[in-house]
């Protein structure tokens, strides 16, 4: 058949046998009806021209018959069978009607008959047979071969045969440009095709990549210990890319070397076992080459390549990369990639090898971060245990002896042991005094320790009074008023609300607050206040004292930090206020101070009023 | 238990450091006029000791930092005995941070007074002990 019909699909040749036939159909059809019509009584034609349409418009039903038939067996076949059978009926047919009746449209219908079934050779060779007919019959009626006996001249034969000629080139010209156009088309649409399909198979591919990129991703950013995540990430590397190998190497900046941590399959296993490393600047080695220049080094052939370095553990690579693997500026180590084929690293995937590198190293990075805050962290814990224990045993220790002291001191200058003048008891109560406040020290700083260290807890009991509260506080400080002209004011609501905290610690921060205020007051008054503000009880401590400067102010709540007048007085410990707003805060509530130099201080602090624990 | 003055009340305290034992005993016989003050110096055969007492004590107090037995292994003898089921146990210590005290709580004792023990404090906290109060005075 037509030779473009074997580079078509099935499809197009479905295609162009559908207008083939149609084309046929409808010729076939066409000279059946007008043959048919022309042969009826009352036409223009003679009655022996009637009978000649008649027979021809049988032969054009035959022909569809024989083609309907032909389509049933070997197409082929089919083909060459029409238009020889519908030439030798045109011959036959002439012979009895003769030449010069307008049977010429017989050997055209032949022509486009072989034109469209059997392509341009068929076309040639039935032109050929159709001029042979023509001519033959000619000279047959010239010799009075012919049944019918009419003059015709050689001009009618020029022209029949010029209709024939000229009729089958147009023809041929026509079915060859239509053939032309319709393979470039089709040659242009298999193009378009195998482009789609290529962008489609890169689209895929780069999808899968990607994916593969991504699914490593979340796999460093999940797992933080090195030793579980980089023997996974190579493995996933080497299958997600279909590699022959992939092997991790980490910088150590201490060496200058770089040491395989992780490698794919038996090879990676023994090269790890080996602990296989180069030194940084080893030469040929690609992974040295690409951590030495901070970039990446692709080799698509090595047989090639001079910088090759044959490894004998892998005896089939055919291509090779080595990703650097940074942060920063900072070398983590390279990321070395072999396949099995020629060229493998030469297309778009570069790229995502290279951003699988980046990640990898960020990884590496963080693992080690994490590795160095848990170690940090361990040893933080370790030495804060280390610290509450000394805590806690300086505590015993200290105390111990110092409260033998107090308490000999204490029986002596009350006479307990015998009597004691004026001037014993004043010196032996100055001891006591001292020793108190050493006391109260060690307390202090262990409190602050605590506080520091976020240990501070709070015994908390359900049922706090508070006027029971003030008024151990009060009976405590009491005594310090004796020796000033300084009074003790209390305004104290009739209406506060037992509440949830630690009594302890709130009669620690009261007794600190006051204790404060009548050290710093020579004269007025000291006033104590607590009021019940929503759903918060207000505490003051107020007094007619020194006042803060705005400088000490903003010191004041620091550990360690006393004013200027407070180390004149040579006493507290300076921790008293930052312990005091710590144990407010563990409250829930708020510690705060409003002073002016010259004009006194005011403490406030907050406690919650509905506090449940 | 019946309520009784300090001088009709018997106490029995276990200290291993000799300068508190010797406060106590001033404390107890010059301040408060006690007539009845046992004192252990160590935790050896605590319960064979508390047994052959004679008049039975009406308040522990007890160190914690004792050997061999510490306060809260004494704490659990005393209670282990039905006999002793009901005296009143108190700890005295030195360390008085919130989880020791919270320890001593939950350990079962009836109170805890910290060291150091004052003359102007002491008295009036055994009597409120001796009246059947709860006494945490740690701070």
């Amino acid at each position: 058949m037509n030779k473009f019909f074997e580079k078509q699909t099935i499809e197009e040749q479905k295609a162009r046998k559908t207008i083939m036939e149609v084309a046929y159909l409808s010729l076939s059809a066409f000279l059946f009806l007008t043959m048919i019509l022309a042969g009826l009584p009352n036409s223009f034609a003679t009655t022996a021209e009637r009978v000649g349409y008649l027979i021809q418009g049988f032969i054009a039903l035959v022909s569809l018959i024989c083609y309907v038939l032909s389509r049933l067996g070997n197409p082929t076949i089919g083909a060459y069978f029409i238009p020889s059978g519908l030439l030798l009926m045109a011959v036959y047919f002439i012979y009895h009607s003769g030449i010069g009746t307008p049977n010429d449209l017989f050997f055209i219908t032949i022509i486009v008959i072989a034109s469209i079934t059997v392509g341009i050779r068929g076309t040639a060779l039935f032109t050929a047979l159709s001029i042979v007919a023509v001519v033959g019959l000619y000279f047959a009626q010239r010799n009075g071969l012919l049944l019918i006996k009419t003059e015709i001249s050689f001009l009618m034969i020029v022209i029949i045969l010029a209709h024939v000629l000229g009729n089958s080139f147009i023809l041929i010209f026509l079915i060859r440009t239509f053939n032309k156009n319709l393979y470039r088309a089709q040659e242009a649409n298999q193009e378009l095709r195998q482009l789609q399909a290529s962008l489609e198979q890169r689209v895929a591919d780069r999808t899968r990549d990607l994916g593969i990129a991504s699914d490593v991703s979340r796999q460093i950013t999940r797992v933080l210990d090195l030793d579980i995540l980089l023997p996974e990430l190579v493995e996933r590397t080497r299958q997600g890319f279909n590699l022959y190998s992939v092997s991790l190497f980490l910088y150590d900046q201490q060496k200058e070397e770089l040491l395989l941590v992780a490698g794919t399959g038996r090879e990676g296993a023994r090269m790890k076992s080996e602990a296989k490393s180069f030194h940084i600047s080893a030469r040929p080695s690609l992974v040295a080459q690409a951590a030495r220049e901070r970039s990446n080094v692709v080799i698509n052939d090595v047989e090639k390549s001079d910088s090759y370095f044959h490894n004998p553990h892998l005896p089939e690579t055919k291509s090779e990369a080595v990703f650097s693997m940074l942060v920063g500026e900072r070398l983590v180590g390279t990321l070395d990639l072999q396949s099995k084929e020629k060229n493998f690293f030469g297309g778009e995937e570069i790229q995502i090898f290279v951003t699988l590198a980046e990640q990898i190293a960020i990884a590496v990075r963080n693992a080690d971060l994490y590795g160095l805050q848990t170690k940090a962290a361990e040893e933080l814990r370790r030495s804060d245990l280390m610290k509450s224990q000394f805590l806690s045993s300086m505590s015993h220790e200290l105390r111990t002896p110092l409260n033998a002291i107090i308490n000999f001191t204490e029986l002596v200058a009350l006479g307990m042991v015998g009597p004691v003048n004026e001037e014993q008891k004043e010196l032996l109560d100055n001891s006591l005094k001292s020793s108190l406040h050493l006391l109260h020290l060690i307390n202090d700083v262990l409190d602050i320790s605590k506080i520091q260290a976020g240990k501070l807890t709070l015994f908390i009991e359900q049922d706090v009074d508070l006027y029971a509260e003030l008024k151990t506080v009060t009976e405590m400080v009491l005594p310090m008023f004796r020796d000033k002209p300084v009074e003790l004011v209390q305004d104290i609501d009739d209406h506060l609300p037992v509440i949830t905290g630690d009594k302890r610690r709130i009669r620690q921060v009261l007794l600190n607050l006051l204790s404060n205020a009548i050290k710093f007051t020579d004269k007025g008054t000291v006033t104590m206040s607590a009021k019940l503000q929503d759903d918060e009880i207000v505490f003051a401590v107020i007094d007619t004292g020194l006042g803060i400067s705005p400088e000490a102010q903003s010191v004041i709540f620091e550990p360690f930090v006393q004013t200027v007048d407070g180390i004149k007085m040579e006493q507290g410990t300076g921790l008293g206020l930052p312990i005091s707003r710590s144990l407010v805060k563990a409250h829930g509530g708020e510690l705060w101070m409003e002073s002016q130099r010259g004009d006194g201080s005011a403490f406030y602090f907050t406690l919650p009023a509905n506090r449940k624990s | 238990m019946e309520k009784k003055s300090i001088q009709q009340a018997s106490f029995l305290y276990v200290e291993d450091d000799a300068s508190n034992r010797q406060v106590m005993q001033l404390l107890m016989q010059k301040v408060m006029r006690a007539q009845a003050l046992i004192i252990f110096e160590d935790s050896v055969d605590f319960m064979t000791r508390v047994k052959a007492l004679s008049p039975r004590p009406d308040v522990a107090l007890l160190d914690i930092h004792v050997r061999p037995h510490n306060g809260f292994e004494m704490l659990d003898m005393l209670r282990a005995d039905p006999q002793f089921h009901h005296i009143t146990v108190i700890a005295l210590t030195a360390s008085v941070t919130n989880e020791e005290v919270e320890q001593l709580r939950s350990s079962g004792f009836d109170g805890a007074i910290g060291k150091p023990l004052r003359a102007s404090i002491f008295p009036g906290l055994l009597e409120r002990i001796l009246k059947g109060e709860s006494v945490w005075y740690v701070s």
